[in-house]
């Protein structure tokens, strides 16, 4: 009966999203458990999309067809989900900075998320302090990500910071930066926890500063 | 070595032999070098740092809003958020690309009825009225001429399709990815020929098609799709064709060079490209224009660190010429005058051969 979750995975790495929404709503007949579902067969895939990326082996387009399928088998999901109360790995929070309107890297690191078992809150483009703060105080997440695209935009990167500081909102939480203007040593210079060079290692990176905080 | 004028700095290097001195470039300009250095004037902007290739402008518009609008109109307090060379882009350009307050935010071309729509007409005179260049040619016989194009057929198609809409065509409908690759190069070709007649020396191509440590697409796709149409625009052309891309490119540099391509611009160093690395690699067959790096050291007031940045470059690509120095992208409204001013005035100095 298990023999589907593999399919469902590889037919998301093929970025084949008609089959992977009639093979989850398939594993779902079949009595499979709706976290299973999730973790053996979309995040699965989703594991292999991400190695691959890292390897070079893949490019952005196979990433993306990859997590629209994966999407496509977490709408039919969801539901399933919530009736169980399946756990997310963790929840994230996430926006670009107010005053840069780019979102193709954010939209990245928010699918990459979602398909390795974590729950994302997107605010979208343009994101105010406040706003993060407001954010953090409603949904609690482990996880806060701050995306620019822009260099201008950089010094709201620590502005934000500095507001989730002045909230005292640091100590349940991580905040990751990422973007094309970002590097390791501006993220140490804002005070940020960590910071990922692609959409991939992201996800890694924030496991394993939730491992260090203690968060996870 | 006697001094020589711009133009035979630049075609010398182009040439890959040595010349007087290493040639400064710019790519483009934020409207606040432009008022800063040039008093609104661009090509003034060029000449007070001594820059050896002065700009041909091409014009483009949205919603009938040129490019550098800041420079010569009023822009409404709504549209100006961002600014840049894009101030006041609010809406559909006509390419297709969507804008908003200045900055980039997506693409209308989403199936073969767009088509028609978002590839522009000619209009060559509007783009670049012959008598303009004519005045400047006489004002500054001595400079070399450079078309610096941002519209190049595969990151604008990208760009006009936006990004994600773009990767999913790829499998959903992929001769739609190709017609508009093939009618944007058509369009370029179009415009290159124009210019070079009104007599620019080389073109630099604005063709964006990576990012930080990656390209968009695989070598082998990018083979496909777009080196076929790079080929085109070098056989339709006499003068010399560059590449700009952002983004890490070297996975991509020895199938440009098959196309015919023969200079590099701009060799981001945050994005992982290595000029050193270029250099020794393909520094016979490409004219390298870079790579000061605007995020980290253009972005300071640091002069020392703007001139140990220089010596860099030059340490890493000056030698048998073939070298253009440039920022690592375009001059942004990031970069200080302080440092931009500094880079241009002691690589004339570090430059010289």
């Amino acid at each position: 009966m298990e023999e589907v979750l593999g399919i469902i995975s590889d037919s998301l790495i093929k970025g084949d999203a008609s089959s992977v929404e009639e093979l989850v709503t398939r594993a779902l007949g079949q009595g499979l458990s709706p976290k299973l579902i999730m973790d053996d067969g979309l995040v699965a895939g989703m594991a292999v999309i991400g190695a691959r990326f890292k390897n070079d082996e893949i490019y952005l387009p196979e990433v993306m067809i990859a997590a629209r399928a994966m999407n496509t088998g977490l709408k039919v999901l969801e539901p399933a989900l919530r009736d169980t109360n399946a756990e997310f790995k963790g929840t994230l929070v996430l926006g670009t900075v107010r005053g840069d309107l780019h979102d193709v890297g954010k939209n990245m690191v928010s699918m990459m998320f979602r398909g390795s078992g974590f729950e994302v809150i997107d605010l979208g483009i343009d994101v105010a302090e406040h706003t993060f703060v407001e954010k953090i105080r409603e949904y609690h997440p482990e996880i806060v990500g701050l995306s620019a695209l822009l260099s201008t935009t950089l010094p709201t990167m620590k502005s934000t910071i500095e507001a989730i500081d002045e909230a005292s909102l640091r100590e349940q939480t991580i905040i990751m930066v990422g973007g094309a203007p970002v590097t390791l040593e501006f993220t140490k210079a804002i005070g940020a926890d960590g910071w990922a060079p692609d959409a991939a290692s992201a996800v890694d990176a924030a496991e394993t500063l939730l491992k260090r905080k203690g968060l996870r | 070595m006697s001094e020589m004028s711009s133009r035979e700095r630049v075609l010398t290097t182009i040439e890959h032999k040595e010349p007087d001195r290493v040639p400064l470039y710019a790519f483009s300009m934020d409207p606040k070098f432009i008022r800063h250095f040039g008093q609104g004037n661009p090509l003034k902007a060029f000449e007070v740092n001594n820059l050896d290739s002065f700009p041909i402008r091409v014009q483009n518009w949205c919603q009938g809003i040129p490019l550098l609008a800041s420079l010569v109109m009023d822009i409404p307090e709504e549209h100006q958020t961002a600014g840049g060379a894009f101030g006041g882009w609010h809406g559909v350009d006509e390419f297709g690309r969507v804008w908003k307050r200045g900055s980039y935010v997506g693409g209308a071309l989403k199936t073969w009825d767009d088509l028609d729509k978002y590839i522009p007409d000619l209009r060559l005179e509007e783009r670049t009225p012959p008598g303009v260049l004519k005045t400047y040619k006489e004002r500054y016989p001595d400079k070399a001429y450079v078309l610096n194009f941002h519209s190049g057929p595969f990151g604008l198609t990208i760009e006009s399709m936006g990004f994600e809409h773009f990767f999913y065509s790829l499998y959903d409908d992929r001769e739609l990815v190709k017609e508009v690759i093939k009618r944007r190069t058509d369009w370029f070709i179009h415009i290159c020929k124009y210019i070079q007649e009104l007599g620019a020396d080389y073109l630099v191509m604005g063709d964006d098609v990576a990012y930080k440590g990656k390209t968009f697409v695989s070598p082998k796709d990018f083979e496909e799709l777009a080196i076929p149409h790079y080929k085109r625009i070098v056989d339709a052309l006499d003068m010399p064709v560059f590449w700009h891309s952002d983004g890490y490119i070297e996975p991509l540099i020895e199938l440009a060079i098959q196309a015919g391509i023969r200079g590099l611009h701009a060799i981001e160093p945050p994005a992982g490209n290595d000029l050193g690395r270029i250099k020794r690699n393909y520094g016979d067959k490409l004219v390298l224009l870079g790579n000061v790096d605007c995020v980290s050291v253009l972005t300071t007031t640091d002069l020392n660190l703007v001139r140990k940045e220089v010596d860099r470059c030059m340490e890493q690509a000056k030698a048998g010429g073939g070298f253009m120095l440039a920022s690592s992208n375009s001059l942004h409204g990031a970069c200080t005058i302080e440092a931009v001013t500094e880079m241009y005035r002691y690589a004339r100095e570090a430059g010289k051969y």
